[in-house]
This record gives C-alpha cells, structure tokens and sequence, in this order.
C-alpha cells in the first residue's frame, strides 16, 4: 500500500518544500522537508527500498532546484545508503539515529549542493556559507526532524501492518 | 287562560331574577361572594395546571436537549463557516490591494506591457535566492524577461516551461545588475550574495556616496531597462588603497514576501555576448 502511497506523497513533500517551507528560514538556512522525511521513513524498522525513494525524492526536487538537473540525486543516493547502512547498527534507538542521520544527511545534502554551486555558478564563501546557511538548515532539521519522525512512524504502523498481514 | 298567565308570571319572574342578579353582579355586589366561590375553583385549577406544566417539561425537556444540541451544532458549523469566509475575504482584500498598487505602478509607466503573476514557490536549496511564478511561456514569458513590482526591481527570467517561470532574484549570489546612483549619476554594479545581502561595487573613489543614495537600474548591458528603482545605499566603506568604494544597499522589495509580481512583457534583453572580444 506504501508503495503506491509514496510517488504522491513525495510528490506532495517537493510542493510543500517549494511553496511552505522554502520561506520558514532560520537565518538564512531552511528545512529540508523531502531529505526529514526520506531519512525519517528510512530509520523505520522493516521500511523497503530506502534507497530507490531517496533516488527518486533526489530526482523530484532536481526538478524544482536550479542546482543542475539530476544532480541532487548523487546526494540524496548517498544518504539513502548511510541509512541503509546505519539502520543494521543503532537500529535500537530509531531516534538517536533519526537525530544523527538528520546531521549527516544535511551535511552531505549541503556540502554537494555548495560544491555545485561552486563549481557551476558562483564561487559562494565558504565561512559565510558554513556559518549562514549550512549550520543552521542542520539546526533546523534536528529540531524539526523528531516530530516528523514521530509523524511518519504513525503514518508507517497504521499502514504496513495491514499490508503485511 | 290561567295556566298562560301563570307561564308569563313565571318567565317573568325568572327574568327578574336574572335581572336583578345581572345589576348586582354589575354594581359589584356580589363580588365577595363570587370570590368566595371561586377559590377553591381557581385553587383546583393552578395545582392542576402547575402539575401539568411540571409534567409536560418533564417529557419534553429531553427532546429539547436534543434540538438544542443540534442547534448548537448548527451554528457552530456556521459560525466556522462565516470564519473562514472572513479569512478568505481578509485574503482577498489583501490580494487586492495587491494588485491596485501593482496597477497604479503599471499605470506610471505606460510604455511598458505587465504580465501579472503569483508568487507560488521558491528554490529549495537555501544557498540560491529564486522564486517560481504561475505563468509561463503559453502567457508570453520569455527568457530575461525583467520582474518588478510597484516597489522596484525584483530580478530576472531565469527558465520557463509553459505555465510556470523560475526568477531569478537580484539578492541572489551569481546575480549582478548594472545600476545608476541617482544623486551623482555615477554607475556601479550590484551583486547579490549567499546571505541575501546586496553590494554595490565598483563605484569609483572620487565620488560622494551617501548613505540613503537612490540607486536605480542604468540599462547598461541590455539585461534591464533603464531607470527602475532597485534600493537605497545602507552603508559605505571607504579604503585608501582600495581602487573603488565598496557599499551595502537595501533593496526596495522585500523579498522574503513576494506575493505578486509584474514581468516586463515588451522587454527583449540584449545578448552582447558576441560583441564582447574573444582574449
């Protein structure tokens, strides 16, 4: 049931991003509402193909973003596999790993994101960058990453278990 | 002959009688003894009705409860009603005003052909600074179309697909606008940055640039037409050994609430890209 569930859905993440929660900033960093959700599904306990909704999440907001086309899709595969990877170990505390995978998962998603920018448009400070942006989008994911996790572990137990029955 | 007489003496007597109690009743003679009477009439009368009332009530005041209930539900999906339809006037007013001061600003200048379109999303990534509005090319938006809005202007057409357009703003950090210093008519550039802020640069040393300097588009490079309003110079940084002045403006549009904006339609910029000479 998920499975058909999840194009709209994150169909529907990419239009919030673009049109809610692009303007909610905390200095001049903002929530990464697709990348929160993909990791918060991800660290669910028995979730399938992580790693393919990350491609395809990567590729919908390529469509939106002046960062190249495509090329979120390199980040967000990245995360998809560290979630993969670190969902075997810490898989005892899902928070603790909602709240780690919610730091590495910003930071790569931001570094790759400078890096284009750096090598295709601007040649962007990397302090400032770090300082005005990168750092308080991590804040933000953190903080906003544990209720959207708690939201889609709901979300997660009242379908899949029907489905799995 | 006697027995009609003794029927006339009768109804006659009768008819006195009733008479004369009529004009006693009358007169209020026979008030007190009426009361009398009745009392325990009128007693009778208000424990029954009192009984009745209080039984009645009894069976009926559940049945009001319900009606009330849903009465009461009624108008609280009413009121909620009336609610939201303040909020969507509220908005609608807003909208409007909207767009009376974008329609004042298009009627200032006449030469100029406006398409009108909503703000409807921003790019994801915080590092750049774009906005994506609701018409395309199917409403005649082209590439480097300028953006503007009764404040001043906004930034530029940066792609288009048919019912959409993503605009490049002039606080973004690969966005650079030739501008006018309205006081010294000294030209400069603009530059946007990661943060949103905007410097002016290479605005020669000789000049006096004051804080509150109005700057406006120059129409040099045939990215933007002439003479529209971007901001005001916020600060300035005077070195020595520095070839230019450097400076910090604010702009006129506040981009963080963009709602509605105009793309200058009749605006082709030029591509001098040719011109320029191969090193």
């Amino acid at each position: 049931m998920y499975s058909l569930l999840g194009v709209p859905v994150l169909l529907l993440l990419v239009i919030l991003q673009s049109s809610v929660v692009s303007r909610i900033n905390l200095s001049n960093g903002s929530f990464d509402l697709v990348l929160i959700s993909l990791i918060a599904f991800g660290t669910q306990r028995g979730s399938r193909h992580t790693v393919f909704w990350f491609i395809l999440g990567g590729f919908l907001v390529g469509i939106v973003s002046v960062i190249r086309f495509m090329h979120p899709i390199i980040p967000y595969f990245i995360v998809g596999v560290m979630v993969e990877y670190l969902k075997r170990r810490v898989w005892k505390v899902p928070l603790l790993l909602m709240v780690l995978l919610s730091f590495l998962g910003t930071m790569v998603v931001q570094v790759f994101a400078y890096l284009m920018i750096y090598l295709t448009q601007v040649q962007l400070p990397l302090i400032t960058s770090f300082l005005q942006v990168t750092l308080p989008s991590t804040a933000l994911n953190i903080v906003v990453g544990i209720p959207i996790y708690l939201l889609v572990r709901d979300w997660y137990n009242s379908y899949v278990p029907m489905e799995e029955e | 002959m006697e027995k009609i007489n003794s029927r006339y003496l009768k109804t006659g007597f009768v008819i006195l009688i009733i008479a004369g109690v009529l004009l006693l009743t009358l007169s209020g003679y026979l008030a007190p003894a009426f009361n009398t009477a009745l009392k325990p009439v009128i007693g009778a009368q208000s424990w029954i009705s009192v009984r009745y009332l209080a039984l009645r009530d009894f069976l009926t005041v559940p049945r009001d409860v319900v009606s009330l209930r849903q009465r009461n539900s009624e108008l609280e999906a009413e009121i909620s009603r009336l609610q939201t339809q303040v909020i969507t006037y509220q908005q609608q007013l807003k909208e409007a005003q909207v767009l009376y001061a974008l329609l004042d600003f298009a009627r200032t200048s006449p030469e100029n052909q406006y398409i009108a379109s909503s703000v409807i999303g921003r790019d994801p990534s915080p590092f750049l600074h774009y906005i994506i509005i609701d018409h395309g090319s199917d409403a005649g938006i082209r590439f480097g179309m300028p953006v503007v809005t009764q404040n001043g202007l906004v930034g530029t057409v940066d792609a288009v697909t048919a019912g959409a357009a993503r605009v490049q703003l002039i606080n973004d950090p690969s966005s650079i606008v030739n501008i006018l210093l309205e006081n010294s008519g000294t030209e400069a550039t603009i530059a946007g940055s990661v943060t949103g802020e905007i410097r002016v640069s290479l605005l020669p040393q000789g000049i006096d640039v004051k804080d509150g300097d109005i700057i406006l588009t120059s129409g040099l490079g045939g990215k933007y037409p002439g003479n529209i309003l971007v901001g005001q110079v916020s600060s300035v940084t005077k070195q020595v050994n520095s070839l230019f002045q450097e400076a910090t403006m604010q702009a006129a549009v506040d981009f963080n609430n963009l709602s509605v904006v105009l793309v200058i339609a009749n605006f082709r910029p030029l591509d001098i890209q040719p011109l320029i000479p191969n090193p």
